[in-house]
């Protein structure tokens, strides 16, 4: 997770565009903000070849799904 | 012995990258593919997957400085350093062509169209980039930075 913000950070790139769907388009937007590409990341699984690898995302997938929740959370005044 | 220069040239060339793809990271993948193969009970050559392990990211650094903004060139600047590193170190010549194409197919986050999107059987290939992508994913980043 560290290493994918810090990637975009060191490439330029901004924290957080609020206005950018988190849903929608996020293979444009991944490049457009750090948070956007950490929750492109997070469909990563699907290019999983294997079914151990798979299991194992899951446990990572909610700890990366707590950080973005709470992220939200502060961006949004909370 | 190529194993052990192996990891001393993987460390220098690894040494300066800013973004936490350094030796660390290096050898997490390599932990990661063999607890994966482990899991999946896959027979795997240890040479081929340590090699890859070491200098898939060889190149990061000189695609930041060369300005390639999201590094989309380097898988193909790691694998031209692999090719020379592990003649350098003794690196079984027949095994080499594989650690290449492993390097130059261990990122499948990059666009459709390069070198990295071509589907593999390989095995060690697999592995690694499995492992490489659950450490996109991962929290254990946090201790690097």
């Amino acid at each position: 997770m560290v290493r994918v913000l810090v990637f975009n950070i060191q490439a330029g790139t901004p924290l957080y565009k609020p206005e950018l769907s988190l849903t929608k388009d996020l293979e444009k937007s991944r490049l457009e903000s750090a948070i956007h590409n950490l929750i492109w990341h997070l469909s990563l699984d699907n290019n999983l070849n294997t079914k151990a690898a798979k299991k194992m995302v899951q446990e990572r997938k909610i700890r990366a799904r707590n950080f973005l929740d709470q992220f939200l959370k502060e961006w949004n005044g909370a | 012995m190529h194993r052990a220069k192996l990891e001393i040239a993987a460390k220098e060339l690894l040494k300066n990258d800013p973004t936490g793809h350094d030796i660390y990271h290096s050898m997490r993948v390599y932990n990661l593919a063999k607890e994966i193969a482990k899991k999946e009970d896959w027979q795997f050559d240890d040479d081929i997957l340590f090699a890859i392990a070491m200098l898939h990211d060889a190149g990061h650094e000189r695609s930041i400085r060369t300005g390639d903004k999201y590094r989309y060139k380097h898988m193909e600047y790691s694998a031209e350093i692999a090719k020379r590193v592990l003649a350098e170190v003794g690196f079984p010549g027949q095994k080499i062509p594989v650690v290449l194409q492993g390097i130059l197919q261990h990122d499948q986050t990059k666009p459709w169209g390069l070198a990295n999107r071509i589907p593999t059987d390989i095995k060690e290939i697999l592995l690694i980039q499995d492992a490489d992508n659950l450490e996109a994913i991962g929290i254990l980043g946090w201790y690097e930075f």
